[in-house]
């Protein structure tokens, strides 16, 4: 035991003592206390022994040659690449054109409504699935046209959208892109956020919801979290893979702002 | 843009690191490097909006571990089967197999590590981030951070004594080495 003009040293205290993490006069208080319980000086020292262990087995590692995969995300493209690359893209274009136009063609008789329609949030996750993972396009439109951006989807939803801002929980807007939704001809939109770590965020808004208003519910089916309420014929879901209780406040904001 | 060849990107320079923090939370050299590279594209990405004044290691790692758990959450498929906290130990080897091994190896040691733990240790101790940018890193508060590092320093520890590891009152049975 310690002299009572010692303060006690906690766990914590010593092991930022041993990680050099200390203020100078924490670090002598805590010195004087380590000569008076040997027993704690051994667990401080092994600490130590330990994190000297841990250095020298994960030093090799950095000698490693950098794989040319990742090389190669830091290397200009030549000019050929970049043509053949465009070309390609062009290519896979006319490609899903033709495709599309045949398939329309072939199911021109099948354009009754649904009976069954995706439930929002699966359709707001499968999407979130997709679009969150693009890396080079992952919204048709970004933020810098925002006002742009929010008409164009308004006029195809056909109501005025508003995108809720969440700065405050330390997210931007990326920017939106239009989606097709399961239900009849009906249209949804996408708008894509994300913070400064790189999470994404997506908020899905469905219109053509048969069904009267819902409350704010959860689904945690499909990979992401995905919070959804439908209000006034339109659908709206929020989703994000940083877990529940991290999107809930997110979620509550966005709620609170569009249906306000 | 035009970059001149000579002179890289600053990304580049830590891609050793990162490829070093990924094999801390995978332990496989493939997937390892499968994150990092999903990590770079979208740091990348997101480099003109990058803050300044954020240093660039601890964004890194971020990123990474960021790729690192959705990724987990899109295999595991249900995003809250995996409690944030790791002060429930994961369910490692069942009990026949410790007396086949010899747990003084430092390696094999960290491969019984919770990856939160394990990937805490090389944040800290070997890169040298502060408790606050690794609790950043990892997204949990500060106090999980250095819970969390006192358990996995004297896990190890436990584990390269050559001792199992303690489960607390868990059903796993206590088993002595067998020489």
């Amino acid at each position: 035991m310690t002299g009572a003009v010692d303060q006690p040293v906690t766990d914590a205290e010593l092991q930022a003592y041993a990680d050099d993490r200390l203020p100078a006069a924490d670090r002598l208080r805590v010195e004087a206390w380590l000569i008076k319980n040997p027993e704690a000086a051994a667990k401080v020292a092994a600490w130590q022994d330990q994190a000297e262990a841990l250095r020298q087995h994960f030093a090799p590692a950095l000698a490693e040659p950098v794989p040319v995969a990742m090389a190669a995300l830091f290397a200009r493209p030549k000019r050929g690449e970049i043509l053949l690359r465009q070309g390609l893209r062009i290519a896979a274009v006319l490609c899903i054109a033709v495709l599309g136009a045949g398939a329309g063609w072939w199911g021109r008789g099948y354009m009754m409504p649904p009976v069954q329609v995706a439930a929002l949030p699966q359709e707001a996750t499968r999407a979130h699935m997709v679009y969150s993972r693009e890396v080079l396009h992952p919204v048709e439109v970004t933020a810098k046209e925002e006002q742009h951006l929010v008409a164009w989807l308004s006029k195809r939803l056909g109501t005025t959208l508003r995108v809720p801002s969440l700065t405050a929980q330390g997210y931007g807007l990326v920017g939106g892109r239009l989606l097709p939704a399961s239900s009849g001809n009906h249209a949804a939109a996408q708008f894509m956020y994300e913070n400064r770590q790189g999470q994404r965020l997506t908020l899905y808004v469905r219109s053509g919801e048969a069904g009267g208003d819902t409350a704010f519910r959860f689904s945690g089916d499909g990979g992401a979290a995905t919070f959804y309420w439908i209000d006034g014929g339109f659908g709206y879901a929020l989703a994000g893979e940083a877990g529940r209780e991290a999107l809930l406040p997110v979620a509550r904001s966005v709620y609170e702002s569009l249906t306000r | 843009m035009l970059f001149r060849r000579h002179q890289p990107h600053p990304i580049e320079a830590e891609i050793p690191r990162l490829r070093r923090f990924a094999l801390a939370l995978a332990r496989d050299g493939t997937l390892a490097d499968d994150i990092v590279q999903d990590c770079l594209e979208r740091a990348l990405a997101a480099w003109a909006t990058r803050r300044n004044d954020a240093s660039l290691r601890p964004w890194l790692f971020s990123i990474l571990h960021n790729v690192w758990r959705s990724r987990r959450t899109r295999e595991g498929n249900r995003p809250d089967s995996r409690p944030l906290d790791d002060s429930i130990e994961e369910p490692g080897l069942s009990g026949g197999q410790w007396e086949r091994l010899e747990l003084r190896d430092l390696d094999m040691a960290l491969d019984l590590l919770p990856e939160e733990q394990r990937s805490l240790l090389l944040l800290v101790v070997v890169e040298g981030l502060s408790y606050e940018e690794a609790a950043r890193v990892q997204d949990v508060p500060l106090g999980t951070v250095m819970s969390r590092l006192l358990r996995a320093r004297e896990k190890l520890r436990r584990l390269t004594d050559g001792e199992p590891p303690h489960v607390g009152d868990d059903a796993r049975p206590h088993l002595r080495r067998v020489k």
